[in-house]
């Protein structure tokens, strides 16, 4: 890895990193939440894209390429919701047939060390326990791992034997020539095994030595900002209060340390100065890179300051405004009426502030629909469906006439969705109710909608997460994406995602029911006042005058 | 040894006059739908209020179900009181924790979500809702007491795990709640963040709340006022975190149920071995305290066992 620099969508995670491991290497990643060490896997893993610098792997003499196994966060996300055999069919590439033919000497042997040699060929992974879930994955990358493991906190979440055998795992493949790179969190175990460790701090790399070292500038990583495993917090304090410096030692050695060497009695002071100068870790560099810290660790809410502006237009009359103007241009089919629903919806985007990429990439939908529409209509392809090809162009100007008014329900459907807060929903459908329907019922028909609301964005995140998981999943099988497969991808990230969803809305169904919300008014007393203001009446004006200008057209 | 009741008390003799403890809980037997037999079975105990309690046995122990009964989620024989009173009548002082966070959440932002917990007190106690302003004093007011330092309007889908682990918290406190039934939640969370909470906890304890735990972190562990083992159906005597890792007479409940022991921990018994001496420290400060005043000074001074003596009622 060369001078790289690794941005999250558009916010500068990591520069300036450098570093070279060979086979037979355990390198450990170091750093507090979000100092990107995520950030540095999915680019070692080839997920994403350094900004600047490279990133280059050197296949051994004699082999092709290097193969890369990585298992992200949460990795049972990387389960594609079919049966244990062809789970493993899928990751090795291997007929199913020929696994469920050889489960019991030689798939057993691989789930055994993790507590799963009983799983069935027929069994279905994505019905058990998460932690189940994730020693599966595990134990189905270690089957073949290739020539690097990537791993971002693999113990998180894994009980105690399965933590000390996964570790026991990692360390035996590195034993017989693999290279491993993984985030860690548990290092107390894991600095015994481990052949060297890269801290992450202020955008940069702070730390780059072995685990003997790593222990011994406990001092001064400290200082950095670098996480301290709890042994090297206790080395640190043991130290401070006068006694053996910091060093990587197991807890019997530490406990034979201290019988051996007496404390000193008044504290005498061990110096932090003193120990921050032994080892030598790279330098933080000040002012510019915790500039990029700052940038990386407050990550703006996604369009959090248009929601607040455009909500500060009256929700409901917008939302009436905007249904009225949808129906008058569905009812109308006119050149001219066209022309009026283009300017009137363009009127409305520019009002109520719609995201500009938004609006363009539908745009862009439209226009691929548009232009297959008008081809399919105004075609005529000649023997032997016709006597002779032709292009009618009237017929197709007809279609594209027929179909500009979906460009105009494409963009309004944007503005009327998505701008309500769930809360805002269900007071308004409270509010609405209020003298038609009975308490209880009404009471469940607002939350219900604050509901669904709430979980659009939901949803699309866990969406998002699962076509995440999938890109990785297939490249760790050494496949990409493919239009010949495509059905197949669909449906292997569409089942773990409704699993998924399905296992989501149970919690919120319990959380609902625990906290019996059901029986509670939805609070409007945060919400902006029902106060029809200035800008309101401009919405609803020009939705009255583009109304009236369609009625007039037609 | 299975069908024995079991009981659990976490009260302090002396002031079992003055209050009635947070939770108390009598013959209490619990069948999750779709379970052919109870998978708790006739326990009783309590839990004094202000107390941070660990539940802690090998998965399918019951100690999900414990906690999904004494929300409502899971049927149950026996009683409950709850600050004295019938479960009935007082579970809504009694909230749950749930994974992940993001699905318990019904508002959009911070803020909604805190107002639904505020209305949701206000409907149970039959109190007026409150208005605007004093809705936002009490929504800052809460955001202080768990440590979240976000704006108010910041869409919870934005939230780091240790900041939405936090808001359910807060969620969970204004929503009248004093007893907070917390299963794993910090499971997903990095040490920062654990430990971020578990500082949370402790205030929330001394203020007076009281917080039960399932958690597999040993630190957690380390940080709790009282451990109950659950295995096989039943709950044993609760015991302090020394008595679980240091045990009596070499043999500590830890362990037994397969959980490895913190570095702490197995540096510290290596010294209690080698010396003899009662040093049994749960926290790194304790450890410091206790090797610099009587273990080191036990072997750098000649007059051996004198030390000792004064570690026992430092540690």
């Amino acid at each position: 890895m060369k001078s790289a620099t690794l941005a999250r969508g558009k916010v500068p995670i990591l520069s300036n990193i450098s570093f070279e491991a060979s086979a037979g290497e355990w390198i450990v990643l170091v750093g507090r939440n979000g100092s990107g060490k995520s950030t540095l896997l999915d680019a070692l893993a080839g997920v994403s894209q350094p900004v600047a610098g490279e990133i280059g792997y050197r296949a051994p003499a004699g082999a092709t390429d290097v193969r890369r196994t990585y298992l992200p966060q949460a990795p049972e996300r990387l389960l594609i919701a079919t049966s244990a055999a062809d789970e493993f069919a899928a990751s090795l590439r291997m007929p199913s047939a020929d696994l469920r033919r050889g489960w019991g000497e030689w798939v057993v042997p691989q789930l055994a060390p993790f507590g799963l040699g009983h799983l069935q060929p027929d069994d279905l992974p994505s019905r058990m326990s998460t932690g189940m879930q994730r020693k599966f994955v595990y134990a189905m990358a270690l089957a073949r791992p290739g020539e690097v493991l990537l791993c971002d906190e693999p113990t998180s979440g894994l009980d105690a034997p399965s933590r000390a055998e996964l570790l026991a795992e990692i360390a035996r493949f590195v034993q017989q020539g693999g290279l491993a790179i993984t985030a860690l969190h548990d290092l107390d175990e894991a600095l015994f095994s481990a052949t060297r460790v890269l801290a992450l701090a202020h955008g940069r790399l702070v730390f780059d030595g072995t685990p003997q070292a790593f222990a011994e500038s406990a001092a001064s990583l400290e200082r950095d900002g670098v996480p301290l495993p709890p042994s090297v917090r206790l080395a640190l304090a043991i130290a401070s209060a006068g006694g053996p410096k910091p060093g990587l030692c197991r807890p019997e050695d530490l406990a034979a340390r201290l019988l051996a060497s007496p404390a000193v009695q008044d504290g005498a002071r061990c110096s932090e100065e003193a120990l921050g100068q032994e080892a030598g870790p790279v330098p933080a560099a000040a002012a510019a890179s915790s500039e990029l810290a700052s940038a990386a660790m407050e990550m703006p809410p996604p369009e959090a300051g248009a929601e607040s502006r455009v909500g500060a237009f009256h929700p409901a009359l917008r939302w009436l405004s905007l249904t009225a103007i949808t129906i008058a241009i569905a009812l109308v089919h006119r050149p001219a009426g066209d022309l009026v629903a283009v300017l009137a919806t363009l009127a409305l985007l520019a009002a109520l502030r719609a995201p500009l990429r938004t609006s363009l990439r539908l745009t862009w939908t439209w226009v691929s629909f548009a232009a297959l529409a008008c081809a399919v209509s105004g075609l005529q392809l000649g023997p032997p469906f016709h006597t002779r090809w032709a292009f009618h162009a009237a017929t197709a100007k007809h279609t594209l006439l027929e179909v500009v008014p979906y460009w105009c329900f494409l963009q309004i459907g944007q503005l009327a969705l998505a701008r309500f807060s769930s809360l805002q929903f269900a007071a308004l459908v409270e509010a609405t109710l209020a003298r038609i329907v009975p308490r209880r019922q009404r009471l469940v028909a607002s939350w219900f909608g604050a509901l669904v609301t709430r979980f659009i964005p939901a949803v699309e995140v866990i969406y998002r997460e699962q076509w995440y998981a999938y890109r990785v999943r297939l490249q760790n099988a050494g496949r990409l994406l493919s239009t010949s497969r495509v059905l197949v991808d669909v449906a292997n990230v569409i089942a773990p995602f409704v699993i998924r969803m399905l296992r989501f809305g149970e919690a919120t169904a319990d959380a609902m029911e625990a906290r019996r919300l059901f029986e509670v008014p939805p609070p409007s007393a945060l919400l902006p006042g029902w106060r029809v203001r200035g800008r309101d009446l401009a919405v609803m004006a020009m939705a009255l005058v583009s109304i009236a200008l369609l009625v007039w057209t037609h | 040894m299975l069908n024995s009741p079991s009981n659990v008390s976490t009260r302090p003799k002396d002031a079992a006059q003055m209050r009635p403890p947070a939770l108390a809980w009598r013959g209490l037997s619990v069948s999750p739908p779709g379970a052919s037999k109870p998978v708790l079975r006739d326990v009783s105990g309590e839990i004094a209020r202000g107390r941070i309690v660990a539940f802690v046995g090998p998965n399918g122990a019951g100690k999900t179900t414990f906690f999904r009964a004494l929300v409502g989620l899971a049927r149950f024989q026996g009683e409950i009181d709850v600050h004295g009173r019938p479960w009935r009548e007082a579970r809504w002082r009694v909230q749950m924790g749930f994974q992940p966070p993001a699905a318990s959440f019904v508002g959009q932002t911070v803020e909604e979500e805190l107002a639904v917990a505020i209305a949701a007190r206000a409907a149970h106690l039959g109190h007026p809702a409150p208005d605007r302003r004093a809705l936002q004093s009490e929504i800052h007011e809460w955001l202080q007491t768990v440590g979240l330092r976000v704006q108010p309007d910041r869409p919870v889908d934005a939230l780091s795990g240790g900041e939405m682990a936090k808001l359910a918290v807060a969620g969970a406190l204004a929503s009248g709640a004093d007893v907070l039934l917390m299963d794993e939640t910090q499971a997903e969370l990095d040490p920062d963040a654990r430990s971020a909470m578990r500082a949370v906890f402790r205030r929330l304890a001394q203020t007076g709340r009281t917080v039960l735990l399932v958690t597999h972190d040993m630190d957690d562990v380390l940080a709790a006022d009282a451990i109950v083992v659950v295995k096989g159906g039943a709950m044993r005597e609760p015991m302090s975190p020394r008595a679980f890792f240091y045990g009596r007479d070499g043999h500590a409940p830890c362990d037994d149920l397969g959980f490895a022991a913190p570095y702490l921990v197995q540096a510290a018994r290596r010294i209690r071995e080698a010396t003899g001496a009662d040093f049994a420290p749960l926290t790194e400060d304790e450890f410091v305290e206790g090797w610099r005043r009587a273990v080191a000074g036990e072997i750098g001074d000649s007059r051996a066992r004198k030390g000792a003596d004064s570690v026992e009622h430092l540690v």
